[in-house]
């Protein structure tokens, strides 16, 4: 498909879900009563629990989609993303520390500890994949990275309180339902922020595809996109786990389904394109965890996510095999 | 496309080369490239050569030294200002990009009529709707060859620019270097394939990278010499 049509089938997804996100839940609300009396049960349900959820989902599907394809493209490699290179590993490590040593820090306290030690990992992930010529080699470091830092968490948990336990697992099977409508505002406003910066780095990211070397020859400030590059995918991927859990697979993932619907790999498309489908994708993920239809409610977002995510990934390559 | 005046100088001044301070790769040498036409550099596998090239195109810093395009230290100009002064073609043509052959010759936005002469002169008209990827390695030189050209800059510098063609894309590439040299562009060209560039009035330089260092050799020589000095 072209990216105009696709772009206006994915929009029309995401409004459509939107609507439902809000109109279906346990209780059923009355939407006049909502917009007219401010102190109703009706109101509090749509805009302190539906209304900041579906903000929630849809900045976090499109701010790791974006990162996911950033550092896709950054280093050269279809199978980089933000778990996959440790990044979301890093913030958890954050996280950890603020919950599992009872540090009562609040919660700008655990975003703040998220998003540093996201952006930590990152730049140790660039120090090193300089290093490395091989586009294996970097998976694999970003691998043992998430396993040292999965052991250092394990150690914190062995020492941690129950109280701060429980809250950390909680917060590691992933959700898009606990953060504020003020929160949820700003992280969308944090990922359309990113989307404007990035647009605008389109044609140095197009270049980028041809070698470092090239797009260096080209004019591209290789430090400049560097920070860029880190800025931005480590303050996403960091306020996004701070709110949502370490999200599976989305960052990966999406930019692949983005590739498999339409055939332009210019980022000019690519961009918008990966921001709409990880929304919708997120969008529609959360149905399994709100589950209509189930009592007590469906799976832990990040089961939902990986059941979804896994086999996709997995017919991308098998895909990619066959076309070659 | 460029009027016939000479590109700006390219001046060497104690140039060590290399990745790390400890382990340079040559003497410190002075020297420098002048005027139009063709710049070769030869030396045995690993003597440098590429190492010079990204060097000389501010793609990579030297351990030692400095490098002067005209009046200006490489070292402080701008991204963009080396965009303007030097084109690069490496060695390898690239191999992940899934981009077209028309969005990458974009990416230079060239007016539509240089655009297709360019595509013309490296024979890759036909390709323009494929993807980089599904070229052959020789294809897409070809069309990198062609974007390099569309950055329309005073000097082109080529790694190997020949390692992936097929005889007669390499017979059209010295054809259009040669043609290039008219217009007043200076290529280096570092290659191992240059017997096609022997006695050729747009030479207007041989240097050698030697284990002993760096040596202007004879422009009207003849290969086999410039081979033996190695």
């Amino acid at each position: 498909m072209t990216a105009k049509p696709l772009c206006v089938v994915l929009g029309m997804g995401i409004v459509i879900q939107i609507m439902l996100h809000l109109a279906w839940g346990p209780i059923s609300i009355d939407w006049v009563d909502a917009f007219n009396l401010p102190d109703s049960t009706d109101a509090l349900v749509l805009f302190h629990v539906r209304l900041p959820r579906v903000l929630t989902a849809i900045a976090a599907g499109s701010g790791l989609a974006l990162s996911g394809l950033l550092l896709q493209t950054w280093f050269h490699n279809p199978l980089a993303g933000p778990s996959v290179l440790g990044i979301s590993a890093g913030s958890s490590m954050g996280v950890a520390l603020v919950l599992l040593t009872g540090l009562a820090w609040g919660w700008w306290g655990v975003t703040t500890a998220a998003i540093c030690g996201g952006m930590l990992t990152l730049l140790l992930v660039l120090l090193v994949s300089r290093q490395f010529k091989g586009a294996a080699t970097l998976l694999i470091f970003g691998l043992m990275l998430s396993y040292v830092v999965g052991a250092l968490v394990t150690v914190l948990q062995a020492e941690a309180a129950k109280d701060a336990l429980q809250q950390f697992v909680f917060w590691g099977m992933g959700t898009f339902g606990q953060a504020p409508l003020g929160l949820a505002f700003l992280m969308l406003f944090i990922v359309l922020l990113s989307w404007r910066l990035i647009a605008c780095k389109s044609a140095d990211l197009d270049a980028w595809t041809l070698g470092s070397l090239t797009a260096k020859s080209m004019g591209v400030d290789e430090k400049k996109s560097r920070y860029i590059v880190v800025g931005v995918t480590g303050v996403l991927a960091g306020i996004i786990t701070a709110v949502c859990g370490p999200v599976a697979f989305l960052g990966l993932a999406i930019p692949h389904l983005v590739r498999l619907m339409c055939s332009q790999r210019s980022h000019r498309v690519m961009i918008p394109l990966t921001i709409l489908t990880g929304a919708f994708i997120a969008l529609l993920a959360d149905w399994g965890v709100r589950a209509p239809g189930m009592d007590g409610g469906g799976w832990p977002l990040n089961a939902v996510l990986s059941l979804l995510g896994g086999p996709m990934v997995v017919w991308v390559l098998l895909r990619k095999t066959w076309n070659a | 496309m460029r009027t016939p005046e000479n590109p700006f100088v390219i001046k060497m001044e104690r140039l060590v080369l290399g990745y790390s301070s400890k382990r340079p790769l040559n003497e410190p040498f002075s020297d420098r490239f002048e005027g139009a036409g063709i710049h070769l550099v030869v030396g045995r596998n690993g003597a440098g050569k590429s190492t010079l090239i990204r060097t000389l195109a501010g793609l990579q810093s030297p351990v030692g030294g400095s490098i002067k395009w005209g009046e200006r230290l490489l070292s402080e100009s701008s991204a963009i200002e080396r965009g303007e002064g030097m084109a690069f073609m490496a060695s390898t043509p690239p191999r992940t990009s899934g981009l077209r052959v028309s969005e990458v010759l974009d990416l230079m936005s060239p007016s539509a009529e240089f655009r297709d002469r360019m595509l013309k002169q490296v024979g890759a008209e036909l390709w323009l709707d494929r993807r980089l990827s599904s070229l052959s390695d020789g294809q897409a030189q070809r069309v990198m060859l062609a974007r390099a050209l569309l950055q329309n800059t005073p000097w082109i510098a080529l790694d190997e620019p020949t390692a992936f063609l097929d005889a007669p894309s390499r017979t059209a590439l010295w054809q259009t270097m040669l043609s290039l040299s008219d217009t007043g562009v200076g290529m280096i060209l570092a290659s191992h394939d240059f017997g096609f560039l022997q006695g050729r009035p747009e030479l207007s330089s041989v240097h050698a990278m030697c284990s002993d260092g760096w040596k202007v050799l004879n422009r009207l020589g003849n290969a086999a010499d410039w081979e033996s000095d190695l």
